[in-house]
């Protein structure tokens, strides 16, 4: 089906008013580095102290050390050497004890984040509001555009602190805070929905930022929006912000170097964290314990929860494989042992296939799954198609193969979104990688109950993409 | 079933003492530990590992160490239970400078300043003494048979005065507070996640008066040294001091920085951590959730039971129950209406301290709370009438007697009113000239850090009383919490808008302080959380909102600045 055809709008009027978004690169605002400038001067002489305060105040310590080592005395230039012979014995011993900050912030968001070749895609995130039709989108200019149902005028988030983002997060409970997780923190913007300014001010804005704690991979509010969980690569320690006082409390288990991924359940008692090593964890919400998790290789790519609270479905970097993971349900009237499975049930193959000449499946990039509970999104690491399953739970869960939605010729999904106010059924918005943001409304009618509950009996528990047919 | 689902009944005594105690034994114990490992890093043999044990085992059992040790735990011991009572009693707020130059030097004070300077010269005496070494006496035998002052001794525990002068003076007068934790984890997590900040935190703070202590010694050290001499008959130490003494005495001075820290640590490890409050009141003596949300006389206590109406609003459903229930005969809700009316008085309470100190012009004499009005009677027809409370309604006829006076002799108006502007005026410039004003004027905002400091109080209580509004919708069987939701709801947006009134206080604008001042903090997050507490409950009525008896401009509040419709 080419575009043109593929018009929602002929076969439902849900998706009428939702914001029509295409990112286009002449929206695009253009990132300064701030060096920009320095090449229209010529350089001239200066003297030394001068030359050296001007390379500490913009280049910072280092830069200026080595400024100093090239100096023609003798004195001051072994003194440099020496001091930055230190600096890089301490960066040496850092690099043992952590050897994620070898990278960038940037490529370690592009290696370790949800969003499909983060470097090089126009919409790098997206995220629905909780309650309105809110859709808030992270363009590969450092800006976060809000896009609503309501008004027609779209505030842009954007200032010099905000450098590389890697996920946004609404706050719950109110309209109009923001978590945006940069490389270097975390800005919780206040857009004040009743004003018409297009470039909300900072000085609404909370920064939010930790020594050695960048750069951010994933943000979590608690579903009263009163803490917010962050983590980040190079960290392993997972931090709990009260984001209006700027405190912390950190969880701190062994785990690999760092944290890629931090979800809440829906029902918000139980929140699972994802490090960049085999094990994840999932916390009780309630007293902050954790239950410990490994995959056999890998990492955990992408997890999303099931909203019957208990169920963790997950998908690794080294298979193309759902998992399901039954996790405590209550710590005070069951035991450990009786209410947690001990290990993980694959509950779909997704290896690669071909459909009609397209591949699809591989890898998973990221699952969503949508706030009724009733349907999975998958987004795969190198195929273009993005598949929609089932859920169903007779009485263990099951996922059925649904669809599958493909975009452009040239088109790659980057980050997919459910809707989370869609009453007439799910609302799956794919942010693909030309800066176009698509609908795909799934409409629930009684009919597709009965399909949901009458076709799963015949299929066995365990399935795969081969042998099921669309 | 027992209704408060609880076993212990407690006072406030019994709650408070048990925290403190364990405070208290933890930090003499700690003291302790750090000894041992002190001693055993200091007789470090790779070589010899067999002995290396044995001779720490030998130091630290021996009868001569407990006997340093015993003074040392004395008065750690005394110290922190003269801290506790800071961290339990209501701290008083000084409005002027005069009472904060009093406060500042009341007996309580200068007998902590003694004890902190105390500790700080037996703590490094004991690790001195303990593990021997070359500066483990201050006296040694030289020149033969003669005694001699060894400098470097003296050195050392002079530096542990001046440590603990320089910590009482310099941190603690300062950082008195209790810091709630985000989310509480357990107490031994708690501690290794925050044992590293700690030390590092001691290392680099004791830094500078390590520094400074140098500088006084180098300028009176030889005076000093002279006259201990002098008092004890001694002799001059033949050999000078290494250089590796200035590493001792800053190891020293962090460690008595990590020493009080931990203590601190202490203190709000087990003063924060969250109690389960009795619900029902059991007999007299005991204290129950409701009289402690306003109980400001021990604000700890105060905190820890918002804190609990917090967490059993959003975690417990059987606990939430008890306040759904009725009395068995009679059939009252007798706790919800108290704990209704304790949270009432609590955000009454704030609204007025807010209101007062802003100092705005009151626009509108007419109050926005307003009783629930019953429009129609079948609105509210299931609900029995059983639970209204009078409110300060007294309804008072006023009989207004006028007299009219006997015609006097008087001075004009405008000529009186002339002359008291200006004797007001020339007083008010003598205030100022004689420094009457600096110390006992009225320090600006006293009030609004006040308020702003009690902030997490009103944090909890109203997350905790809408949260439980929020679950009644589907929990309270009896329409218990209908009736007071009108009232609950204008009494919050009363406090916001006294909040929003805030931000007109220059002194708590962004451009004033900066961003890392704790008011502007913490108005921030009174602020939002008020916010989200009406969002919670205009969301989850949402359906109701029109049916609830609110005042027009409360419900014109809600929609607008809540609900963010126009």
């Amino acid at each position: 089906m080419n575009y043109e055809i593929a018009n929602v709008g002929t076969f439902t009027n849900t998706v009428d008013s939702h914001p029509k978004i295409h990112i286009t690169r002449d929206q695009l605002h253009s990132t300064t580095t701030g060096d920009e400038g320095k090449t229209l001067f010529l350089p001239v002489n200066i003297s030394f102290l001068k030359q050296f305060t001007q390379v500490y105040y913009e280049q910072g310590p280092i830069e200026a050390l080595r400024l100093a080592k090239s100096h023609n005395q003798i004195v001051v230039s072994h003194m440099a050497s020496l001091l930055l012979n230190i600096v890089d014995y301490m960066q040496k011993v850092r690099l043992i004890l952590k050897p994620n900050i070898r990278y960038s912030g940037a490529t370690l968001i592009n290696k370790l984040g949800q969003t499909r070749d983060w470097q090089n895609s126009t919409v790098r995130f997206i995220a629905w509001h909780p309650y309105c039709t809110k859709l808030a989108v992270v363009t590969c200019d450092d800006s976060v555009r809000i896009y609503s149902a309501e008004s027609s005028y779209h505030p842009i988030l954007r200032c010099k602190q905000q450098k590389n983002i890697s996920c946004v997060a609404w706050r719950p409970l109110s309209n109009t805070e923001i978590a945006v997780g940069h490389e270097d923190g975390i800005i919780v913007w206040y857009i004040d929905p009743n004003s018409l300014v297009a470039r909300p001010s900072i000085s609404n804005a909370i920064l939010l930022y930790r020594l050695h704690h960048r750069p951010v991979m994933s943000l979590a509010w608690s579903p009263k929006g009163d803490v917010l969980v962050s983590v980040a690569a190079c960290d392993n320690t997972i931090l709990v912000w009260n984001p209006e006082l700027n405190q912390t409390s950190s969880l701190k288990r062994p785990c690999g170097n760092g944290n890629v991924f931090v979800k809440w359940s829906p029902t918000g008692e139980k929140l699972v964290t994802c490090s960049d090593g085999v094990i994840f964890r999932v916390w009780d919400y309630r007293n902050w314990e954790c239950e410990r998790w490994t995959v056999l290789s890998g990492r955990v790519q992408a997890a999303c929860w099931s909203n019957c609270k208990t169920t963790l479905l997950f998908a690794t970097t080294t298979e193309p494989t759902i998992y399901g993971v039954i996790v405590k349900s209550d710590l005070i009237f069951t035991n450990d042992l009786e209410s947690s499975s001990n290990q993980a049930l694959p509950m779909f193959d997704v290896s690669k296939m071909d459909v009609n000449g397209i591949t699809i499946g591989g890898l998973i990039q990221c699952i969503e799954s949508d706030p009724k509970g009733k349907h999975l999104a998958v987004m795969f690491t190198d195929t273009n198609a993005i598949a929609v399953f089932s859920v169903v739970r007779l009485p263990t869960l099951q996922l059925i193969p649904g669809s599958l939605v493909m975009g452009l010729p040239e088109e790659k999904p980057s980050s997919i979104s459910f809707q989370q106010n869609f009453e007439a059924g799910a609302c799956l918005t794919i942010g693909w990688s030309t800066g176009r943001i698509q609908y795909y409304p799934i409409i629930y009618t009684d009919l597709t109950e009965t399909i949901n509950e009458i076709a799963p009996l015949n299929l066995s528990l365990y399935k795969s993409f081969n042998a099921s047919h669309y | 079933m027992n209704p408060n689902l609880t076993q212990q009944t407690c006072t406030y005594k019994d709650l408070l003492l048990r925290k403190l105690s364990y405070a208290v034994t933890s930090s003499v114990c700690s003291q302790l530990v750090i000894l041992q490992i002190y001693v055993f890093l200091w007789n470090f043999n790779v070589f010899h590992p067999k002995n290396w044990l044995l001779s720490t085992i030998h130091i630290l059992t021996s009868f001569s160490t407990w006997i340093f040790i015993l003074p040392f735990l004395i008065i750690v011991f005394a110290q922190s239970v003269i801290c506790a009572k800071d961290y339990v009693v209501k701290s008083s707020y000084c409005s002027t400078r005069f009472q904060k130059f009093v406060a500042t030097f009341s007996v309580h004070n200068l007998i902590l300043l003694a004890l902190h300077i105390l500790v700080g010269g037996t703590i490094i005496w004991l690790f001195l003494s303990v593990s021997g070494g070359q500066y483990q006496k201050l006296t040694k035998i030289c020149h033969g048979q003669a005694y001699c002052l060894n400098n470097g001794s003296l050195f050392l525990i002079l530096s542990g005065l001046w440590t603990g002068c320089y910590f009482f003076i310099k941190v603690y007068i300062a950082e008195r507070n209790l810091t709630f934790p985000v989310i509480y984890q357990r107490k031994f997590l708690q501690f290794k996640s925050q044992l590293e900040p700690l030390i590092r935190h001691a290392v680099v703070t004791s830094f500078l008066p390590s520094l400074y202590f140098c500088c006084l010694f180098y300028v009176y050290g030889e005076t000093l040294q002279n006259g201990f001499r002098d008092l004890f008959g001694l002799l001059e130490q033949e050999d000078g001091t290494s250089v590796l003494i200035f590493l001792h005495l800053w190891f020293f001075s962090a460690l008595y920085y990590f020493n009080m820290n931990l203590m601190r640590f202490y203190f709000n490890l087990f003063l924060t951590e969250p109690v389960q409050f009795p619900l029902v009141k059991d007999n007299a003596g005991s204290l129950t959730l409701q009289e402690s949300i306003t109980n400001s006389d021990w604000p700890i206590v105060q905190n820890l039971a918002c804190l609990d109406l917090h967490l059993l609003a959003q975690w417990s459903p059987m606990r939430r129950q008890v306040f759904f229930s009725i009395s068995n005969p009679g059939g009252h809700p007798y706790n919800w209406n108290t704990l209704v009316v304790s949270v009432l008085n609590l955000f009454k309470e704030y609204t007025e301290l807010l209101n007062k100190t802003i100092d705005l012009p009151e626009k509108n004499a007419k109050p926005i709370i307003q009783a629930p009005i019953i429009q129609s009677p079948d609105r509210f027809r299931n609900l029995r009438n059983m639970t209204l409370i009078e409110r300060d309604e007294d309804i008072c006829d006023y009989v207004h007697v006028t007299k009219t006076s006997p015609v006097e002799f008087s001075l004009p108006q405008g000529l009186i009113s002339y002359l008291t502007i200006k004797i007001s005026n020339l007083w008010n410039i003598l205030k100022v000239v004689t420094g009457i004003n600096f110390l006992f004027g009225e320090l600006p905002q006293a009030n609004i850090r006040k308020c702003l400091a009690n902030g997490n109080l009103i944090i909890w209580a109203s997350q905790g009383i809408t949260e439980l509004l929020c679950a009644s919708l589907e929990e309270d069987n009896y329409g218990i919490v209908q009736k007071d939701l009108p009232v609950i709801l204008s009494s919050l947006v009363n406090l916001k808008q006294s909040l929003d009134k805030l931000n007109k206080v220059p002194a708590l604008t962004r451009k004033m302080v900066g961003y890392d001042d704790f008011n502007y903090r913490m108005k921030g997050a009174v602020t939002s959380s008020i916010k989200r507490s009406l969002f919670n409950v205009c969301k989850k009525f949402e359906n109701y909102l029109n049916d609830i008896p609110l005042s027009k401009e409360v419900s014109q509040y809600l929609q607008i600045h809540i609900m963010c419709k126009s």
